[in-house]
């Protein structure tokens, strides 16, 4: 099968990465959460509510809404994180990707154990800049907040489309869609893959450079 | 080609079209009140939601919306139209953005089921609608509105509507789309890009103030500062309006998805739909430190009189006292031009379709012919209020009136008045005593 696959690109800060991926990441999250299955037989279900909430972002102008999950939350942080320190080592290449994958699990045939297949998978390619002071952050600051804004537009225009989704599952098979370790919602099953890698174009950095010039000269 | 449903998948689709306009009212409308949303998620036991979402009923939005529909649906021509706009002291309006739901042919062929396939789709739809009501420019501004400044109104109707209304470069943006056996739901968005505020009253010494969408930062916004009291308040509306949605969440928990199924016939409904479309219901938001009361006019009136107006001409002074004793309507400065910025409030409030606004903004003072916008700065406290520079400015501007003048009463400026046309009455006898005076020293002097 294959999945749907989107790139998104992002020119940030050091001190952005984390807001920025978490607030596309959150977003896909809430769109790919439902509430609590309850089953009543093997087939019946009745589904609970997702709850949501706004978060401002401390070093991009932007607010974005997530699941009411402190639990999930926590989740998305921990996975994000690695990627985030790896980006901002003194020594890492100012380029990497991380990608928020949603699979799901089919039962292998004996010996083979179960396999995982991705059915959508997001990557976010991050180009970190470096800004000289804080009147260039103040412009960076509103200039992410926008593009954030677009990205976001392209992923629900996406999202709307109703390419493939796995079907509700029975009883039995809820965990080889779903991820029912939260308590307060169940998201399809996720998992984050990153890598830090010196750019593949290296005329980015260039590129960047004149970005930002051309920003700060308007 | 639409596929032929059931009677009953018929039903059950209207009923979610049905619903899903409804919850896109209240999710643009709610998140322009300039409140923070957080809604619990909960478990199937503690109840269910129309589409799983804790959206929380505001009871105003919902019968504005229900009279703005009029008992019709969405259909193709006629999209249902959410307007925001917003509307400053003076009734100048502006309109932010039109988020529409259009109905288009195009239909979905697969045996797609109607509940649970379309029912997720429109869940999908809904969470979409949340997330991009906080990337416009409105949704800032909506955390700035204040009656010294501007508020944030709405208006639901069915028809077309006017993007020429939200000036040059306007955005249009498409959310995404539901497709059903029988059309498409298209959810976009069209929003304004630049806001000026022009004052009432235009004069070549003032400039239209610009507002730059993006210039109020979230930290330095006062929503962090308002966070904790904005629920609160006891006497604010938005207090009132988050009860009656508790009630309507507990109403969906145990009543089944199913809202007052008794629409309006549609011969009676058609006019009723038009005749609202013309009007502008709008919902008056609470802002925290805003003191409800309107000033009074006394506190902020220093009198406007040459002093040597008062010992040169007793009738002028009269004549001041009738006018002020008169009904407001003149053109004086002080007294009659703060009562005249009191009653375009009003108006503001009540929201009039701005018909005064000629009369209440000619008659206002030269002070208030600006929009005032609160201005926050860099690096100014965050948590306390108290050290904002908006809040100094504004208590130099409101400043106490000084003691001097309030011990001064008109009394006692008409009893100078009279004490003086007395001793003008007694002149010969003052001469007379200075005469007796002098001819009493003129001996004395003599001797």
């Amino acid at each position: 099968m294959n999945a749907n696959t989107q790139v998104l690109e992002l020119n940030v800060e050091g001190r952005q990465v984390d807001e920025a991926v978490l607030s596309l990441f959150h977003t896909l999250l809430f769109h790919r959460s439902t509430g609590k299955f309850h089953y009543k037989n093997d087939n019946t279900y009745a589904v609970g509510t997702i709850g949501f909430q706004d978060v401002d972002c401390d070093f991009i102008d932007f607010t974005y809404v997530r699941c009411s999950s402190e639990q999930l939350d926590r989740s998305i942080r921990r996975e994000v994180s690695g990627f985030c320190e790896a980006i901002r080592a003194p020594d890492a290449p100012p380029s990497g990707q991380v990608a928020l994958e949603f699979y799901q699990r089919k039962r292998g045939r004996w010996p083979f154990a179960t396999e995982s297949i991705p059915w959508e998978v997001w990557t976010l390619r991050i180009n970190v800049v470096s800004l000289n002071n804080e009147h260039e952050r103040q412009i960076w600051r509103e200039k992410v907040g926008e593009t954030l804004g677009e990205r976001l537009l392209r992923i629900t225009d996406t999202l709307n489309r109703h390419d493939y989704i796995p079907s509700p599952p029975n009883q039995s098979d809820i965990d080889y869609i779903y991820d029912t370790n939260y308590p307060d919602v169940q998201p399809f099953l996720f998992k984050v893959n990153y890598s830090v890698s010196p750019p593949s174009n290296p005329s980015t950095t260039t590129t960047i450079k004149k970005l930002l010039k051309d920003t700060l000269a308007l | 080609m639409s596929r032929s449903l059931s009677p009953e998948d018929r039903r059950e689709l209207g009923r979610l079209t049905k619903i899903l306009t409804q919850k896109v009212v209240q999710v643009v409308v709610q998140s322009r009140l300039g409140e923070k949303a957080h809604t619990r998620s909960k478990s199937p036991v503690q109840g269910s939601d129309w589409f799983n979402l804790g959206i929380e009923d505001i009871g105003e939005i919902q019968q504005e919306t229900k009279k703005g529909l009029g008992g019709h649906l969405p259909e193709k021509g006629k999209p249902l139209v959410v307007e925001i706009m917003l509307r400053t002291p003076t009734l100048d309006s502006l309109v932010l953005e039109l988020w529409t739901l259009t109905v288009l042919d195009a239909c979905d062929t697969s045996p797609a089921r109607i509940n649970p396939t379309i029912y997720n789709r429109m869940t999908v739809l809904l969470k979409s609608l949340l997330s991009v009501t906080r990337i416009t420019p409105a949704y800032k501004l909506a955390f700035r509105q204040g009656p010294d400044s501007f508020i944030i109104c709405y208006r639901v109707y069915l028809g077309d509507p006017d993007y020429e209304c939200l000036g040059e470069n306007s955005v249009q943006a498409r959310l995404g789309q539901v497709t059903t056996p029988e059309s498409t739901l298209l959810l976009c968005v069209s929003y304004r890009t630049q806001i000026t505020l022009a004052p009432p009253v235009r004069s070549p010494v003032h400039d239209p103030i610009m507002l730059k969408s993006d210039h109020f930062k979230p930290e330095i916004s006062p929503r962090h500062c308002r966070r904790g009291t904005d629920r609160g308040t006891d006497s604010s509306e938005a207090t009132q309006t988050s009860d009656e949605s508790q009630d309507a969440g507990r109403l969906f928990t145990t009543s089944p998805p199913d809202h007052p199924s008794t629409p309006r016939s549609r011969t009676s409904s058609e006019s009723s739909c038009r005749g609202h479309s013309q009007q502008q219901p709008e919902r008056k938001i609470s802002v925290a430190f805003v003191d409800a009361k309107p000033p009074k006019p006394d506190d902020f009136f220093l009198p406007d009189i040459p002093f040597s107006n008062l010992l040169t001409s007793t009738v002028e002074v009269q004549a001041k006292g009738e006018r002020e004793a008169a009904a407001p309507q003149t053109q004086e400065k002080g007294a009659g031009g703060v009562a005249t910025v009191e009653g375009g409030e009003k108006v503001a409030m009540t929201g009039s379709d701005g018909s005064h606004k000629s009369t209440a903004s000619a008659q206002l003072k030269e002070e208030a012919d600006f929009v005032m916008v609160e201005l926050k700065t860099p690096f100014a406290g965050m948590q306390d209020a108290g050290n904002d520079l908006g809040t100094f400015y504004r208590e130099c501007q409101n400043a106490p009136q000084l003691r001097m003048f309030a011990d001064t009463p008109e009394d006692e400026i008409s009893d100078l008045a009279e004490q003086l046309l007395t001793f003008e009455g007694y002149v010969d006898d003052y001469n007379e005593l200075v005469r007796s005076l002098h001819s009493e020293e003129s001996p004395g002097s003599s001797q």
